[in-house]
């Protein structure tokens, strides 16, 4: 693998007694579409959480571009687009005003052109200076993509973020990510649940079961269960499981 | 390259342009749209009550500061005290804020958002603070002879709010949210063996537990310690914390009531669940508690001197309280609709009977709950 733009070595997450994660080594490098499959509680949340900085983990440490993401943020999270939860955005904000902060945050004069091109396509353009709390959990979901994505980022952290998305949008988005990963080498991090999206968009993936990377595929492999009919991820995930 | 404000008179840091936004949207929700009435009403109400206080507010301050000037050093303790956890638990609240908030994935460096937590912590505190400087130095000014006491309390308040914020934001607290004990997981395994709609009535009295943490009850009780007099033994001393922390529990617990009641019947109402079982899985175990504890506090109080018929009234009032608030918020909540006007005009009602006639309050509130379940039902 060249060029790590993310890499997590030993993290170890604790919830009190609770061991969330335990132990977690995970690169992903620039150009590369990395899909975090698991059963619901597995610890991928906390994981993304910690790839951002929300979370210190209680042993470990996590890298982006070189930079550790708890001892220098600043330079670390420059390189970081992460969609938030929808229930994190700002009540009383319009998307607009998130919009313009996270610009103003990355450093940019105005919010760039392509973003609001790119709301534009999502049909969010017309509600964008509405308040957040007026907006349904899809324009949520297409706010937070949208926020992740204005700075441009080396590393795409994305939970769940294509839920409660109408097909046409979420189509739109693949696109746009695609595209993002074959042009601009940029490297998409996705926990999710969507088995086409694993199948289809992904160049690695990996099951995390009870805060383990258990298991990881490459491409060639997810084309191999691919060929296999439509449930024979779910069917490879549950023998792993087992 | 470095930050520019994102339009002329809008803050430059990201943070502060955030809080500021914020901030002007919430004041445009009250009085650009919504209800503009209620808006004008409360500005008005808000303005009367300022003018009355500067009206009447020197004659009772300057009362105020000479007590205040005697027990000048227990105030400045309770001030310290109070500052001390307002700024320790507001950096801790505001620390997690901007460490999971939708702000959190910005490129900031660590002093920008210390700043921030400092700005938000220390400006509540900060702002009683100064009220309460402005209140001893106009007491001072206004009644003659008092400008000593005046000036004593003030230089007490100031100093004791500096020491209390200094302590309260150098106090430990754990860095990682993770690291900290979960609160509720203790009061939800309780309530997990009870079948059916019983867990109803154990999430009231497990909220009202999870309301009185560590944290919340040394915050009240330490007032009440510093304000028990010099001359009292040290069984008086306790019976009276006691009596103070049973009243203090039996105002959480009816709160808890009122605020499941409405996210019980929110949760509930797609269901076929009849008032009746409602009623009676919310308030059982909440009414038993409240009657238990409110004939020992009646002892208590009846134990430290107070006559017994003063008590038994006090306990009467309470329990009308407590009854008529249950059932109108329930039955209310219930059918999702307004609650806070009838109660208000129910306990006024309440107030008045008993004023005519001793002990009718707590048989008046009885049927009162009873008209409300009735209506309801029909």
């Amino acid at each position: 693998m060249t060029d790590p733009i993310l890499m997590v070595r030993n993290v170890t997450v604790r919830y009190g007694t609770r061991c969330v994660l335990s132990d977690v080594d995970l690169c992903v490098a620039s150009g590369e579409w990395f899909a975090l499959v698991g059963p619901n509680g597995s610890g991928k949340t906390t994981l993304l959480r910690c790839v951002s900085g929300q979370l210190t983990p209680a042993t470990g440490r996590v890298q982006l571009g070189g930079h550790s993401v708890l001892k220098t943020p600043e330079k670390a999270k420059h390189l970081l687009g992460y969609a938030h939860a929808p229930d994190r955005l700002p009540e009383l904000l319009t998307g607009r005003q998130c919009l313009e902060i996270y610009a103003a945050a990355h450093e940019l004069a105005q919010i760039p052109a392509e973003i609001l091109d790119l709301a534009v396509e999502l049909k969010l353009s017309p509600v964008l200076d509405h308040w957040c709390s007026t907006y349904s959990l899809g324009m949520r979901q297409k706010l937070s993509v949208l926020l992740a994505l204005t700075n441009d980022p080396a590393l795409i952290v994305l939970d769940e973020a294509l839920n409660g998305v109408d097909p046409a949008s979420v189509l739109v988005l693949k696109r746009e990510l695609r595209e993002r990963v074959a042009r601009r080498r940029a490297a998409v991090l996705l926990a999710t649940h969507a088995v086409d999206v694993v199948l289809r968009e992904a160049t690695r993936a990996g099951l995390l079961l009870d805060g383990r990377l258990v298991k990881t595929w490459t491409r060639e492999e997810l084309d191999c269960i691919r060929e296999g009919g439509v449930d024979a991820l779910e069917s490879a995930l549950a023998a792993t499981s087992t | 390259m470095s930050r520019r404000a994102l339009r002329p008179g809008l803050p430059r840091h990201p943070l502060m342009c955030a809080l500021w936004l914020e901030t002007r949207n919430r004041f445009l929700s009250f009085v650009g749209t919504g209800r503009p009435r209620l808006s004008w009403l409360v500005l008005c109400l808000g303005l009367a009550g300022v003018a009355t206080a500067v009206t009447v507010s020197p004659r009772w301050l300057a009362w105020l500061m000479h007590e205040a000037s005697v027990h000048v050093v227990t105030v400045s303790i309770l001030v310290a005290l109070q500052t001390s956890l307002m700024v320790h638990s507001s950096r801790r609240d505001w620390t997690d804020f901007y460490r999971s908030s939708w702000l959190s994935a910005l490129p900031l460096r660590r002093g920008e958002i210390s700043r921030m937590v400092a700005l938000r912590s220390c400006l509540v505190p900060g702002i009683i603070v100064l009220v309460l400087s402005l209140a001893s130095a106009i007491a001072g000014k206004e009644a003659p002879g008092s400008d000593r006491a005046g000036q004593v309390v003030l230089a007490g308040i100031a100093i004791a709010g500096l020491v209390g914020g200094l302590l309260g934001w150098f106090m430990p607290h754990p860095e990682n949210p993770a690291s900290r004990p979960p609160v509720s997981q203790t009061t939800l395994r309780a309530s997990a063996s009870d079948a059916g709609l019983a867990s109803l009535s154990h999430w009231v009295t497990s909220q009202a537990r999870v309301w009185l943490q560590p944290r919340f009850v040394a915050r009240i009780l330490l007032p009440a310690m510093l304000a028990l007099p010099m001359d009292v033994s040290a069984n008086v001393a306790i019976a009276l914390l006691t009596v103070w922390m049973i009243a203090v529990y039996l105002g959480v617990l009816l709160t808890a009531l009122v605020t499941i009641a409405g996210k019980g019947a929110a949760w509930l109402r797609p269901t076929p669940v009849s008032l009746t079982h409602f009623a009676w899985a919310v308030a059982r175990t909440p009414a038993l508690r409240q009657l238990q504890w409110t004939v020992i506090a009646a002892v208590f109080l009846t134990a430290l001197g107070c006559s017994p018929l003063r008590a038994i009234r006090a306990a009467e009032w309470w329990l009308a309280l407590v009854t008529v608030t249950s059932s109108i918020t329930i039955t209310q909540a219930h059918r999702s609709a307004a609650w806070r006007l009838r109660l208000m005009a129910s306990v006024s009602a309440l107030a008045l009977l008993e004023r005519v006639k001793e002990h009718a309050a707590l048989p008046g509130a009885l049927l009162v709950s009873a008209w409300h379940l009735r209506k309801a039902r029909a």
